[in-house]
Parts: C-alpha cells; sequence; structure tokens
C-alpha cells in the first residue's frame, strides 16, 4: 500500500493503516525531537505529543503539501510546543558524546587522512546553545535532509530565511567547534 | 580569534547544502580560491554540519510500540469522551450490572491490601483533622476538566464516579477471600484490632456482598504507570491499558463461581467505614482521597476499582479507574500535590 492509500484509509479510520503511516515516520520524527529537546527523556515526551498530533490532525490534511511535510510541521510544532511547556531550553542532560570525523579548520585539505582529526563532540550541547528558530532550522536540514523550500514550508518561513538561520545556526556551531567565542552581534559584516 | 562575515557563512553554508545558483556557486569557487580564510572557514561550516548530522540512535522498540499504542488511542478519543461526564452518567446507568458489581468487587481487596500495608501502626489520628477541608475540595465543585470548554455540573461528575447501592447489590457472583485477608497480615500489618477490623469489613464487602473470587485476575492498571510529559499523554496511557485488558482478561475475571447470597451489608456504608478508617489512620496525601481512591464525592462514598501511580512532569499523580463495563471505562487523574482532580477519562 503506497503512502497515499495509507493516508486515506488513515483518514476513514483504518487504524492498520493509521498504524503504518506512523511507522513510516515515526523514527525521523523522533531523530528530530530529539535533537530539538536535547535529551532522551524530553524527546520521547516530545515525540509522543508529536505522533499524537498527527493523529489528531490527520483528518484535516487535505493533501496539497506533502504528507512528510506536512507531519513534520506538526510534529516540529508539537516538540517545540511541548518543550515551551516545560519553560525551559532543551536540557542536554548527561552528555551524548558521539563521534564526528571532522576536517581540521586551518587544515590544508578535508581529503587528506593525515589531516583529518576525530572529535568527539557533545551534540545536544552544541544544539542546546542555539537559538530555537535556529536549531529547528539546522536539525530539519541536518538530521533529516529537508531542502530550504521543504523547511520553509514546515517553519512556516520563506526560504531566505531559512538560509540565513541554517547559516547562522551553523556558524555558532563552528565557532563552538573552534573556541571561537565572539557572538554574532560581534561578528564583521560588510 | 577569527571574526567572520555572516554574509559570507551564508554563501558557506548555501554550498555545503547545494543550494547555491550556478553563478553563486562558480563565484564563490573563484573566491575559495584566493582567500585561504574562506577555504578554512568553509571547514568549520562543515564541521558543524557534521556535528549536526550525527545520527540519533533509535527508538528502543518498547518505547516505539508504546508510543503507537498511544497514538493509535489518541485517534479513537475525542474531547466528547473525555470530558462529557454528563453524557458518561447516562450510559452509566444502561451498564451491565455484573460488570460493574464484579469489578467494584474485586477493587475492594486492591484498594485494601496495599493501604493496610501502608499503615504506620504508630500513626494517630490527627491527620484526620484534615479531611474536611480536602472533602472541601472533592466535593464536585472542584472537578477539572482539562479541555476547558467541556466542563459539566459536578452532580454529573459525582454521579459519574459514585459507587452506590444500586450498583452493588444485585451481584450474583460470590467467592471466598479469606486468603487475601491473610496475605495482609502476613505482612505484619494489620495487627492491632482496629486494622482487623478493617480487613474484614473490606473483605466482607468483596465477598458475601459484592462476590470477590481470589482466582479472578483483576488488574487493569499497572501499579506504576511511569511519568508522562503531560496529562494528555497520561490520559491515553491510562486508556490503552484498561481497553488492553477488557479485551484480554476480564472474560475470564466473569466466570468466577456464583454466590447467591443475600447482602448482609451497606455496601456504601462499608466504603464509608473503610474511608474513615483509612483517613483515621492518616494515609494518603489526600486525606479525602487516599491513596486507594476511596472517599466521598459531594457527601455519596466512592470506591475506585483499581487505582496506579504516575507522575505528571515529576509531579506525582494517583489515576484511579473507577467503572468499568464490557465498552468503556471511568478514569480520574488526580494530582497528589493539590489533591485536585485534573483529568476525566471517560473510554
Amino acid at each position: 500500500m503506497d503512502e497515499t492509500t495509507l493516508i486515506s484509509a488513515a483518514q476513514r479510520g483504518d487504524q492498520k493503516a493509521l498504524d503504518q503511516l506512523l511507522r513510516l515516520h515515526q523514527d525521523r520524527i523522533h531523530a528530530v525531537c530529539r535533537r530539538l529537546a536535547g535529551n532522551d527523556a524530553d524527546a520521547l515526551d516530545a515525540t509522543q505529543e508529536a505522533l499524537i498530533a498527527i493523529v489528531k490532525g490527520l483528518p484535516r490534511f487535505d493533501g496539497r503539501a506533502k504528507f512528510s511535510t506536512w507531519a513534520y510541521r506538526v510534529a516540529t510544532n508539537a516538540c517545540l510546543d511541548e518543550l515551551r511547556r516545560r519553560g525551559r531550553r532543551p536540557d542536554p542532560g548527561l552528555p551524548e558524546f558521539e563521534t564526528a570525523t571532522l576536517s581540521p579548520v586551518g587544515g590544508s585539505s578535508p581529503r587528506d587522512p593525515a589531516e583529518t582529526v576525530s572529535a568527539r563532540i557533545d551534540v545536544d550541547r552544541g544544539l542546546s546553545d542555539l537559538p530555537e528558530e535556529f536549531r529547528a532550522a539546522v536539525v530539519l536540514r541536518d538530521v533529516i535532509g529537508m531542502d530550504y523550500a521543504e523547511i520553509g514550508d514546515v517553519l512556516d518561513i520563506a526560504p531566505g530565511t531559512v538560509r540565513s538561520r541554517i547559516a547562522r545556526g551553523r556558524s555558532r556551531l563552528a565557532d563552538a567547534i573552534s573556541g571561537n567565542q565572539n557572538t554574532p552581534d560581534e561578528r564583521q559584516t560588510p | 580569534m577569527t571574526d567572520h562575515s555572516l554574509p559570507d557563512d551564508e554563501l558557506l553554508s548555501s554550498s555545503l547544502d547545494g543550494e547555491l545558483t550556478d553563478e553563486e556557486a562558480a563565484r564563490l569557487e573563484v573566491r575559495l580560491t584566493a582567500e585561504p580564510a574562506l577555504a578554512e572557514r568553509l571547514d568549520a561550516l562543515r564541521a558543524a554540519e557534521a556535528m549536526a548530522s550525527t545520527p540519533v540512535t533509535p527508538l528502543a522498540a518498547n518505547d516505539a510500540e508504546r508510543m503507537i499504542a498511544v497514538a493509535l488511542a489518541a485517534s479513537t478519543t475525542t474531547a466528547d469522551n473525555v470530558t462529557d461526564l454528563a453524557a458518561a452518567a447516562g450510559r452509566r446507568r444502561a451498564w451491565p450490572a455484573r460488570m460493574a458489581t464484579i469489578a467494584a468487587a474485586v477493587i475492594a481487596l486492591a484498594i485494601a491490601v496495599p493501604a493496610l500495608r501502608a499503615i504506620d501502626p504508630g500513626s494517630d489520628s490527627d491527620d484526620a483533622g484534615s479531611a474536611d477541608t480536602a472533602a472541601d475540595a472533592f466535593d464536585g465543585e472542584s472537578l477539572v476538566e482539562s479541555a476547558g470548554d467541556d466542563s459539566t455540573e459536578a452532580d454529573m461528575a459525582t454521579e459519574a464516579l459514585s459507587v452506590t447501592d444500586d450498583d452493588t447489590a444485585d451481584s450474583d457472583m460470590g467467592g471466598s477471600v479469606d486468603d487475601t485477608s491473610d496475605a495482609a497480615q502476613d505482612e505484619g500489618v494489620g495487627s492491632d484490632d482496629a486494622e482487623r477490623e478493617f480487613d474484614e469489613s473490606v473483605t466482607n464487602l468483596a465477598s458475601s456482598i459484592l462476590g470477590y473470587s481470589p482466582d479472578g485476575d483483576f488488574d487493569p492498571l499497572p501499579s506504576d504507570l511511569g511519568d508522562f510529559g503531560t496529562v494528555g499523554a497520561l490520559s491515553v496511557a491510562a486508556s490503552v491499558d484498561w481497553t488492553q485488558y477488557l479485551s484480554d482478561t476480564v472474560t475470564s475475571t466473569t466466570t468466577a463461581p456464583a454466590n447467591n447470597s443475600t447482602p448482609t451489608e451497606d455496601p456504601a456504608a462499608t466504603i464509608e467505614g473503610a474511608f474513615a478508617r483509612l483517613n483515621q489512620l492518616g494515609l494518603g496525601a489526600c486525606p479525602d482521597i487516599l491513596e486507594g481512591m476511596v472517599g466521598r464525592v459531594d457527601g455519596t462514598p466512592v470506591i475506585a476499582l483499581d487505582y496506579a501511580t504516575a507522575t505528571v512532569a515529576g509531579d506525582p499523580v494517583t489515576v484511579g479507574l473507577f467503572e468499568m463495563s464490557d465498552d468503556r471505562a471511568t478514569v480520574v487523574i488526580i494530582d497528589q500535590t493539590t489533591c485536585e482532580i485534573v483529568d476525566v477519562i471517560l473510554g
């Protein structure tokens, strides 16, 4: 059964179709919520709220947008709402040290294995330090792989704003990695 | 420390995403060759991208399954059946009397045993003095509808939550519960006469009036439902548990041996007595609710069929299952900090 058929069946109350539809997107929705929330516990609750929001909102899905775009819009808003209800910034909790292979800042060539460094990065702490609007854009791009137009649809902002937010988010992450503590306001603009 | 131009960062970041026009890409290529600092910044942003792209650890299988189940349950839980206590009160009158009777009977024991186990023989009755205040907060006026718009009259809520004589007196079921009473005493609780009296009164209520079979496996709610971010998530989870329970277990419970004995006690009076006794012993953070959801609603003695503990955003709550039939149930969530009902679920 393709996704369009699943959606139609789920909208008619077919629980098996709804089950399949949710399973198709559950992992990626959790991935979004996990990076937005910054820790496992909040991510689980946020993911649950997101899935419930999708189920509750499904009757109103009219097919004008891609289902994935609609679902991630609902899920992202549900996750962010859940975090706002808790009245706090993402709590990285225990560091989730994960190994990322990085090009050396200032290195001669990122393709040179001898010049490549493996740095242990606290992903959650890095993302949690980003303002919410930057974090959401970066997560949708780098975790889900959406293009700027899709992210714009999900976040209801123009593609140009998406581009700016992703750049600002990555800029802060890059500065954190390299130890540059300048705030954006302190940076040069032409 | 290095300063970076934000417009350059936008250009470089977009290039990583393949979001530049051909013209922009060509111009950037030229600049990267001529400006080493720009190339370094591209590497730095690439590192940031790699960090943000770090794969997320997949959901544990049991978490994934639970989430799907909760979400599916939410698809059949509408605002109406979560909050419409008036409609529930009407439907309740048509419930199969036997089902409600069995449930109430069995849970009389489910409440009694853990409550007795929690008794501190050294407790005095000082806490009972606060019962009047708490009773005011639990008299039906304080029912809080989390969905807001669908609030109903307190007397309807009271009716929906009450276990009355009519619900219990027409039971045709029966069985022995002596082993349960013994078990409670084996735990070293109920050692004084008053506690034994209480134990016996609840035992009698269950066995000779309501018809409890100790072989029946009636336990709709686990003892601890876990931690939830919101009352809504907890409500749905609680609904899921009893719905599954109904389909798996209740049929066998209804086959408990029959006992056509005539009621010898007034169930309402017995519940009231149990409530008073538990209050006297100072059990529970909410004097009018207690751990086992025994108490009064608008003056009517009520007893939960089953109850569980949980937390919502770290705050302790009690989840009480008040009524259950083959097609619906009433679940009440009480905030143990404020002693207020925060949600009533009618599924």
